[in-house]
């Protein structure tokens, strides 16, 4: 702007005849004069009322007063005592999984447990197939592309899974993040800003609810799985802003099943009140792509929703697909608009090459051998519910969340005030008996803090009999330490 | 003021007349954009009335109307200038797919172009009829690669990765599917994150699957409501979004200028809290080691001088410059010889140099244990991948001479020989260039924005890959190309390259310092005209001056 006053600034100005720079800083000056006083005449308030000036004495005794806190205070012990034990993973190998048992009260260097920590649902993660991908990957490919999507860090690997991942999931395009814990929170400011309406479940995911605040987007939460609660929300914001429709981006931002408690959200409701309402759907599918549907194509199979009535999905491929990364679905509007705008996805690196080709190959593997795979899930699902004792447990102050074909299953206490301790006693126990669980720790700043527990993820790897001795070791400890 | 600051704003250089000729240009490319617009409504046709059917159900538009018109009138234009697909590693070579967009102006015809199998995806839509513009044709061009951040050559490791990472791949598998912090981590990233703090002299540092992630999710875990982040005008998108994710007060002060720095810390201990007016909790200072838009390394000295005064704290985020500066690529501390211990939190990535993924942090142990306890990184983030932490391990053993040779040395010093005389060639070529006279990422300066594309596609039609960045990414009138040169690259690359560059220098005409007006005109009317004070001087500092410590005195005309 200012060169374009400036160019015309010569011909014009009498003012200065000096053939210099300053000449043309005088006329842009002299402008900018001229748009202050008309500033402050046209514009109701006084910009010197605005802040008053600091006097020089105040000012040098804030300075000289001034004292910073500490970089790191020590952990409260309310954190530490919800501390999970420091494990030292050296292998995993399907359901067995090696550790380093030095501080542990054992006398060899390491142990072995029975893996129920991971978030391997279907067992790809030693599956050869997908390894022998990944390697050769690897070997013509490296370990990175050093370089964002935009800059030469595309490969024809990303291109393919990007397009694998639009076949499995039935949609016309997908866009490929290089992590989970990036993607959704990429996604939802690429579409939501200041003045637009997000309705959330009250118990989404950490990942979910940081996108929603970054996106500065107004947020109106409904009660967990409650659809009435729902629909008086969505009826609301249409009452409330009848004027606004034609320009207010919608959203309702659910996950199929809750990362935080495995419960399953009602998906086919929930698409036909945003279609009456005329929302938008965002659904993360992080836990449900190849664990729901007959063939472990996701919440959308299962509910028998046809994909375009899902505006955009999202999913964290570091569970069942046993890779690093992140995925989104739409049309291509949805996806070539993140190409631009997802943070994540424009201001990061691309995913390394093999964790695409890994994911390729594991998509591939759902698609052939799903049926048999998920199936298989459900039943141990199905075999660790049944094993244990809920009545039993509930005398004892204890309950298991999460919708019975969920894979992940948090025990629980009734009791709001317990203390976090036992949750990581009871992960210590567990270990000592051969079972490895996870302790999930969770962010004060979550939308709706979960309650302490402990996490047993079932997987298409475990046999009849580790399901059975994991069902007893979780019943006798959660019944000793309830005790 | 204005002397201080002219000679290192990218503006200063900026002549009026292109200045002028820029702002004409996207003048030029908006007006026709509303034109066809309104033909498009007119008559219902073309990109705009397919947007308008997408919106027919009710629902307001999913994009909003200036980001829409800018993808789809002046993005979309040139569109084929970013995301060229590649097939291999992003080595000092790389074969560049080409796609159908491409063809519309048939830039390979030069080089011979090798048949390539294409992906199913492209075969079922070439039996389906129309292949959409950015699938590829199936012929490659092998490219030299300006354009990758492969600073010290490890994204392309001779004969393969090293066995050991095979190996890793083998016992723990592609990826750990799962959360670091509820079930424990592995050996592969406690080793990482030990190498990481000894290698910097830190006491412990914590290993994320992501250098975006890093930033952004584990700044809310160091400060919060109470506490003030000072953050550099020019700070990456990831520090961005972590700084508003934190609920701390964000200030920016001029890139990197420690009196700006200055100003607004005293400015803001004098204020204190808004309404409150309450002091702060604590100030933290956020800045890169290397901008890598800019080419230009932090005036750390400086920097530091000013958060030891008023005590606030200094998080250095090194993506660009860890393992690329520095004489035993430590990064930018070392390069300008300041000691660790004088910056607090020590940020950076392994997607550069160590041509892998994830970034780190490392501090003090009381800092990284609250990292590890409350940070979203740690708590709902997968684990970095084994194979990609045991690459990283590797290389950190060559840099580091532990693996009984001096590769890790010599790729160190190669980058920075490759450096320093590619951009003294390009400065004697006559184009403008930004930043640092070592820094292995230079910026040449386009500013018109039909020259973005025009010089990307000169130079790939000629084999030569390079990155261009235009509005947004940068301000309005300085769009550039940028060069990240490598350790890889041989000197025989880099005078081709140069060759290349010459000759497209001259098509595009960018060698705004031999320019017509410079030329022709005696010397002060050139001057006056072009807006331009540069000339040879600054560029005969260069020569003679030993890589030492005391060198950044001598070297930097920054006001301190
Ligand atoms: C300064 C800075 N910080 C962080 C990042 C993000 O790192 P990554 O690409 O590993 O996600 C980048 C890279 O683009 C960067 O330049």
């Amino acid at each position: 702007m200012s060169s374009i006053l400036a160019q015309f600034g010569i011909s014009l100005s009498t003012l200065s005849i000096t053939p210099s720079a300053e000449a043309y800083y005088r006329v842009i000056e002299a402008l900018f004069f001229l748009l202050i006083i008309y500033l402050a005449l046209t514009r109701a308030y006084l910009p010197w009322k605005v802040r008053e000036a600091i006097p020089a004495n105040t000012a040098a005794s804030k300075l000289a007063s001034w004292r910073p806190a500490p970089l790191a205070t020590p952990l409260p012990p309310s954190v530490r005592a919800q501390q999970p034990l420091d494990i030292n993973i050296l292998s995993v190998d399907g359901a067995n999984i090696t550790l380093d048992a030095s501080h542990l009260s054992t006398d060899s260097p390491t142990t072995t447990a029975l893996n129920f920590a991971t978030n391997d649902f279907l067992g790809l993660h030693a599956k050869r197939s997908i390894r022998e991908a990944a390697r050769i990957a690897m070997r013509d490919y490296g370990c990175g592309a050093c370089g964002p999507r935009g800059f030469y860090g595309t490969t024809d690997l990303h291109l393919q899974c990007e397009h694998r991942v639009a076949t499995f999931c039935d949609s016309s395009s997908a866009i490929l993040y290089s992590f989970g814990a990036a993607t959704a929170n990429s996604t939802i400011p690429a579409f939501c800003k200041r003045g637009d309406i997000v309705v959330v479940d009250d118990s989404i995911n950490f990942v979910l609810y940081s996108g929603v605040r970054l996106s500065r987007a107004n947020m109106l939460t409904f009660e967990h799985n409650n659809m009435n609660s729902l629909e008086a929300v969505l009826k609301s914001v249409c009452e409330k802003h009848v004027d606004k429709a034609a320009v207010q981006r919608r959203f309702i931002v659910v996950e199929a099943i809750y990362a935080n408690s495995g419960d399953l959200s009602p998906l086919d409701e929930i698409a036909r009140l945003k279609d009456q309402y005329r929302f938008r759907l965002l659904l993360d599918e992080s836990y449900s792509i190849g664990v729901l549907g007959h063939s472990g194509r996701g919440a959308l199979q299962h509910f028998d929703v046809p994909r375009k009535r899902v505006e955009i999905a999202t999913a964290d491929l570091g569970n069942a697909i046993a890779s690093v990364g992140g995925i989104c679905v739409g049309n291509a509007e949805v996806v070539e608009h993140q190409r631009l705008s997802g943070a994540g996805y424009c201001f990061s690196a691309s995913q390394p090459p093999f964790l695409a080709a890994a994911a390729t190959a594991a998509m591939d593997v759902v698609e052939n051998e799903g049926e048999s795979l998920i199936s298989r899930l459900r039943s141990r699902v199905k075999l660790f519910r049944d094993m244990v004792d809920v009545g039993q447990l509930k005398k004892a102050g204890w309950y298991l969340d999460g919708h019975p074909v969920s894979p992940i299953i948090f025990a629980r206490r009734y009791d709001d005030n317990a203390n976090p301790r036992i949750f990581t006693d009871l992960q210590e126990r567990c270990l000592e008996d051969g079972i490895l669980v996870a302790r999930p720790v969770y962010s004060t700043d979550e939308l709706k803090l979960p309650k302490h527990a402990v996490k047993i993820t079932i997987s298409a790897v475990h046999s009849d009999e580790m399901i059975r001795k994991a069902a007893q070791v979780l019943m006798h400890n959660l019944l000793d330490v309830g005790a | 003021m204005a002397e201080k600051t002219l000679p290192h704003s990218a503006y200063a250089e900026l002549p009026y007349l292109t200045a002028l000729t820029t702002y004409l240009g996207y003048a030029v490319l908006i007006v026709f954009g509303h034109l066809r617009d309104s033909c498009g409504k007119l008559f219902n046709a073309g990109s705009y009335a397919l947007r308008q059917a997408g919106q027919l159900d009710g629902r307001a538009p999913l994009l909003n109307d200036f980001e829409d018109f800018y993808t789809r009138r002046l993005y979309q234009r040139i569109n084929d200038c970013w995301g060229r697909p590649i097939r291999g590693t992003a080595g000092a070579w790389i074969n560049v797919l080409e796609r159908v967009k491409e063809t519309a102006w048939c830039p390979t015809s030069r080089l011979d172009r090798r048949p390539y199998l294409p992906t199913d995806a492209v075969v079922k839509r070439a039996t389906h009829g129309a292949p959409l513009p950015s699938d590829p044709t199936g012929r490659v061009t092998t490219c030299l690669n300006l354009g990758s951040y492969n600073y010290l050559g490890y994204a392309e490791v001779p004969g393969g990765v090293h066995s050991s990472v095979t190996d890793a791949l083998q016992h723990a598998g592609v990826a750990a599917c799962d959360v670091a912090v509820s079930t424990g981590r592995s050996a592969i990233v406690r080793k990482l994150e030990n190498t990481v703090a000894h290698f910097l002299g830190k006491e412990q540092a914590i290993v994320v699957g992501m250098g975006f992630a890093t930033n952004s999710q584990i700044i809310p875990a160091i400060v919060g409501k109470g506490d003030l982040i000072i953050s550099d005008a020019l700070n990456h998108a990831s520090i961005v979004v972590g700084a508003r994710a934190s609920g701390a007060k964000i200030r920016v002060f001029e890139h990197n200028s420690a009196d700006s720095l200055e100003s607004t810390i005293l400015d803001a201990i004098a204020v204190g809290q808004p309404q409150s007016g309450l002091p702060w909790n604590r100030i933290m200072i956020v800045v890169e080691g290397m901008y890598s838009m800019e080419g230009q390394t932090c005036n750390l000295r400086a920097i530091v001088a000013v958060k030891n005064k008023y005590g606030a704290y200094l998080y250095l985020d090194e993506a660009h410059s860890i393992g690329a500066l520095g004489p035993t690529g430590r990064g930018v501390a070392e390069h300008h010889g300041v000691d660790t211990r004088d910056i607090d939190i020590m940020m950076g990535t392994f997607t550069k140099s160590f041509g892998a993924v994830g970034g780190y942090i490392a501090s003090d142990s009381a800092l990284i244990d609250r990292i590890r306890a409350l940070s979203p990184a740690s708590l709902y983030a997968s684990a970095m991948s084994p194979p990609c932490a045991q690459h990283i391990n590797w290389a950190f053993e060559q840099l580091m001479g532990k693996d009984g040779t001096d590769v890790g040395k010599s790729k160190i010093h190669q980058l920075r020989e490759n450096a320093i005389y590619f951009r003294k060639r390009l400065n004697t070529m006559g184009v403008q260039t930004l930043g640092d006279w070592d820094s292995p990422v230079i910026p040449i300066m386009l500013y018109n924005p039909a020259k973005i594309a025009a010089f990307s596609r000169e130079c790939y039609s000629r084999g030569l890959a390079v990155v261009v960045a235009g509005f947004p990414a940068t301000p309005l009138l300085l769009s550039r190309a940028r060069i990240c040169l490598s350790a890889a690259h041989t000197r025989a690359d880099l005078d081709w390259a140069l060759s290349v560059i010459d000759e497209v220098a001259d098509i595009t005409q960018i060698k705004y310092d031999r320019s017509f007006a410079t030329r022709l005109l005696p010397l002060s009317v050139a001057k006056f005209i072009t807006g331009n004070q540069r000339s040879e001087e600054c560029l005969s500092n260069f020569e003679g001056h030993e890589y030492c410590k005391g060198r950044h005195c001598l070297m930097r005309t920054h006001s301190m």
